[in-house]
């Protein structure tokens, strides 16, 4: 078992070596092999759980600091694993189709491969730490896999946007996990949270991190920006596995998050579910709509971990998965179809590829939460598991009319308009195969909600009349609303266009600052700190030039002083002997006389 | 001789000495100033008359008479200006030389007057030059053997001097003989 | 009265004009005439001691012998020097004779 654990997460990165390795035809073949064997670990971990099986597999790190990096089995884990691993598998089939005519088809299957391996690693994380570190392993290779189709001038801006922000949430989790760290030494999972002021760090940071990566507001933009990175990228990461990281991440942590934490996740959830509504109705482009719709739903997840635990997270998180990832797929079909995603000119697509626009409605139709569609299920048991928080239900039924709404008007987009029928592309008939399956998958997923609840552990997913009830009812209203009025007044839709504001916010209250305080510190180092170190030279030729003026003007002045009066001293010493006879004799005379003088007058006296 | 004729020479010659020497200096004639020296080193031979010493007063006289007497002959011979006619003034470093002249004289005479010579007034009962010629041909042989040797010297010494040419003798240019 | 000192002032003040004349005369022939005077004041001087101080003294007047000997020879190798000086530089004033200058 500690075995397939480590499998699980080594042999997608392994697929993708492969990948790059072999000669450009076989990459294709390679890629989907590589996710297939790397599916199999998956499976066989989802039924040893499900048999009541627990493993761990460590690795001592830091023996010193009792630090270790290990992966554990458990009924979570499993969910997630399988859920990473199909719907990997699925997407990697897709993109040999979508990339088929693309130069650097190797290192997109390549990229995608290695995603898969830093996300199993993710779910299958034995403690924070581990944790800690695939987390961010996985935004970084997101951040690549966007910016792929660096033809695209929004691709690296969109990845980059991504990148950042993501990142500075996931400051959250740094502090969450030190403060965790240094409270109680220990950072295995199912701890209480520890009291005080770091307890809160810990759970601030952890929500804080859950926010970031699960775009939910107000950091909510860099999903729209992401968009503009492959529609199997989309697929993958934007809907079913990167982005529920951070409803993972509070599912895994619930014990920590015990208290006033989850309400404030449950709040964000709320409104952001609202919000991402609002947006998804706006948007003009088919990702972007889609993307919208991204965050609403995993606002709903947050409320049903906020509220009902994390199996009822989790069964839309599953669910969510196999429908949004269909929509994305089909969305890739229509793309290549039109070259375009925006909806304006992908009016009568669905017409003229009638089976990817089935796969479009299936999944459209789960995501909006009509029965017996897997998502109908999992938002039921979300709604129920609500009523308790009349707030959350009333913000949940307009998050609901809304899902129905903004993913109403593509579909009669894509229907109505006039087909323009171009040839068939190729590599139509993977990305079709992968949109089927998970189509398929949306259908017959409705009744997983029970054994998840089992293998989670929790109350299980449950419907009462009055939740579906509701949720019908807002399902309906969604419906008459696209039908009757046809558009949004242009103020709001220009509101929503600008992420509510949110853009703006973040603008203001992050970027600006930050950019201020670097330029004040480049001034400073500039002005201060290299003043100092030119000062500091300067002072240092100016005491040499000092010192060389001290030397040249005193002490050689000096010497030089001595050279010369010695030598004027000799001149002039010279001038006695001027070879006049008489000054001689005058000189010795006189010389003689005061000699004489003295003797004789020492002896006289 | 007595004290007064002592006295009576004693004083007008040393006077009379003294301005002669000086005059020597100051007259512009050169053969007036070999004169003047001769009258001043005889007046000095009178001096030593006067003081009791007869033997050298009168070698004195006899050797000046005829030293000075060459000594004028050589001042016409290198003098520019023999008869004093053209009123050269041939002093230098007046000031100087005379102040120095002055400094030492007087300092001589200052010791001679401040020191305490012993009193002792002999009779003037000088040695008689027998006694002298004695002590020249006696005891003092040895410097006088030498003083006759020394003027030897200097008389060779002084004609090869003063001979054109010197030790070698003027050199015959070629071919000419002399 | 005479006395020995006065003998002394004498030989002194002659001293004093001897030397005035070696140092002030220009020409040589000069400053050998002022040598001897000075050479007579020293005559001078032992005489007055012989006479004042040491009269039994023989060796005194043979001093002076040698002291007056010494004052022809003096004249006699000093002529001979001017003769030859005045042969190579047609001059006897001692102000020419700088050769030695330096």
């Amino acid at each position: 078992m500690e075995a397939l654990l480590w499998l699980a997460v080594a042999l997608p990165a392994l697929g993708a070596a492969a990948t790059l390795l072999v000669p450009r035809p076989l990459a294709g073949p390679v890629a989907v092999g590589g996710a297939v064997l790397a599916a199999l670990p998956a499976w066989v971990l989802l039924a040893g759980a499900g048999a009541g099986e627990t493993a761990r597999s460590a690795l001592l790190w830091l023996p010193g600091a009792g630090l270790e990096l290990g992966l554990r089995l458990d009924g979570l884990t499993a969910a997630m694993t399988v859920t990473v691993a199909t719907v990997g598998l699925v997407v990697l089939v897709y993109a040999t189709g979508y990339f088929a005519e693309h130069p650097r088809a190797p290192s997109a299957l390549a990229g995608l491969l290695a995603f898969l391996a830093a996300m199993q690693g993710l779910v299958l994380a034995g403690d924070f730490l581990t944790l800690l570190i695939f987390w961010e392993l996985v935004g970084a290779l997101s951040a690549r896999l966007i910016a792929f189709s660096r033809e695209d001038a929004l691709a690296p801006a969109g990845a980059v946007r991504a990148f950042l922000t993501t990142r500075a949430a996931d400051v959250g989790l740094y502090l969450a996990v030190i403060a965790l760290f240094a409270a109680t030494g220990d950072l295995a999972f199912g701890a209480e949270r520890p009291g005080g002021a770091l307890g809160a760090l810990v759970g601030l940071g952890l929500v804080v991190a859950a926010i970031g990566k699960s775009a939910q507001a107000p950091l909510q933009t860099w999903l729209s920006g992401a968009m503009a990175g492959p529609t199997p990228v989309s697929a993958l990461l934007h809907s079913a596995t990167m982005v529920a990281a951070g409803v993972y991440l509070l599912a895994r942590s619930s014990d920590l998050l015990a208290g006033w934490p989850l309400e404030v996740a449950g709040w964000v959830g709320a409104l952001t579910a609202v919000a991402g509504a609002a947006i998804a109705l706006a948007q003009d482009d088919l990702k972007r709509v889609l993307a919208g719709s991204t965050s609403s739903q995993l606002g709903f997840m947050f409320v049903g971990v906020a509220v009902g635990g994390p199996a009822v997270g989790i069964f839309h998180l599953v669910a969510h998965a196999a429908g949004k990832a269909t929509m994305f797929l089909a969305a890739g079909i229509f793309q290549h179809a039109r070259g375009t995603t925006s909806l304006s000119e992908l009016s009568g697509a669905g017409r003229e590829d009638r089976t990817a626009f089935a796969a479009f409605v299936i999944g459209a139709a789960s995501i909006a939460a009509v029965p017996p569609l897997a998502a109908f299920w999992s938002k039921d048991a979300i709604l129920l598991a609500a009523e308790e928080n009349p707030a959350w239900l009333v913000l949940s039924l307009l998050a609901a009319a809304g899902s129905a709404a903004y993913l109403l008007r593509p579909a009669l987009v894509l229907w109505r308009g006039t087909p323009v029928g171009g040839p068939r592309r190729a590599g139509r008939p993977a990305m079709l195969a992968g949109a089927g399956t998970l189509a398929a998958a949306s259908l017959v997923l409705g009744f997983a909600g029970a054994p998840l609840a089992d293998l989670i552990g929790g109350p299980a997913p449950g419907s009462s009349p009055l939740s579906v009830g509701l949720s019908l009812g807002a399902l309906l209203a969604g419906v008459v609303a696209v039908l009757a009025a046809p558009s949004l007044p242009p103020r709001i839709v220009a509101l929503a266009r600008a992420q509510l504001g949110a853009t703006a916010a973040l603008r203001a209250l992050a970027e600006r600052p930050l950019l201020l305080a670097a330029r004040a510190a480049d001034a400073l180092d500039r002005t201060r700190l290299d003043a100092v170190v030119d000062g500091t030279a300067r002072g240092g030729l100016a005491l040499a030039a000092l010192s060389d003026r001290i030397e040249r003007s005193g002490i050689d002045a000096a010497v030089d002083g001595t050279a010369r009066a010695i030598g004027r001293g000799g001149d002039r010493s010279s001038r006695l002997q001027s070879g006049r006879l008489h000054e001689y004799l005058r000189d010795t005379v006189l010389g003689a006389a005061a000699v004489a003088f003295i003797l004789v007058l020492t002896a006289v006296l | 001789m007595s004290d007064l004729t002592t006295a009576l020479v004693f004083w007008p010659a040393g006077v009379l000495m003294l301005v002669t020497a000086l005059y020597v200096f100051i007259t512009s004639s050169m053969a007036r100033a070999g004169l003047l020296l001769l009258a001043a080193l005889a007046l000095e031979g009178l001096l030593f008359l006067a003081l009791a010493s007869e033997f050298l007063g009168v070698l004195m006289l006899l050797m000046m008479s005829a030293e000075m007497v060459i000594m004028v002959f050589f001042m016409v011979m290198f003098m520019p200006d023999p008869g004093g006619l053209m009123g050269m003034d041939m002093v230098h470093d007046k000031r100087r030389s005379a102040g120095a002249a002055v400094v030492v004289g007087l300092l001589l005479a200052v010791v001679a007057v401040l020191t305490d010579w012993p009193a002792q007034v002999l009779p003037p009962d000088a040695p008689d030059v027998r006694a002298i010629g004695f002590e020249v041909m006696g005891r003092s042989m040895f410097s006088f053997l030498f003083a006759g040797m020394a003027i030897l010297f200097t008389m060779v010494g002084g004609i090869m001097v003063a001979k054109q040419g010197g030790r070698y003798g003027v050199q015959a240019p070629a071919g000419e003989v002399r | 009265m005479i006395s020995l000192p006065v003998v002394l002032v004498f030989a002194a003040v002659l001293f004093g004009i001897g030397l005035y004349g070696v140092l002030g005369q220009t020409n040589a022939v000069m400053v050998i005439m002022g040598v001897e005077l000075m050479l007579g004041a020293a005559m001078l001087n032992v005489v007055g001691f012989l006479r004042f101080a040491a009269q039994d003294s023989t060796s005194g007047a043979f001093f002076v012998l040698i002291l007056l000997t010494l004052m022809a020879l003096e004249a006699a190798i000093g002529f001979g020097l001017v003769i030859s000086t005045f042969r190579n530089r047609r001059t006897a004033e001692v102000d020419d004779l700088t050769d030695l200058s330096g």
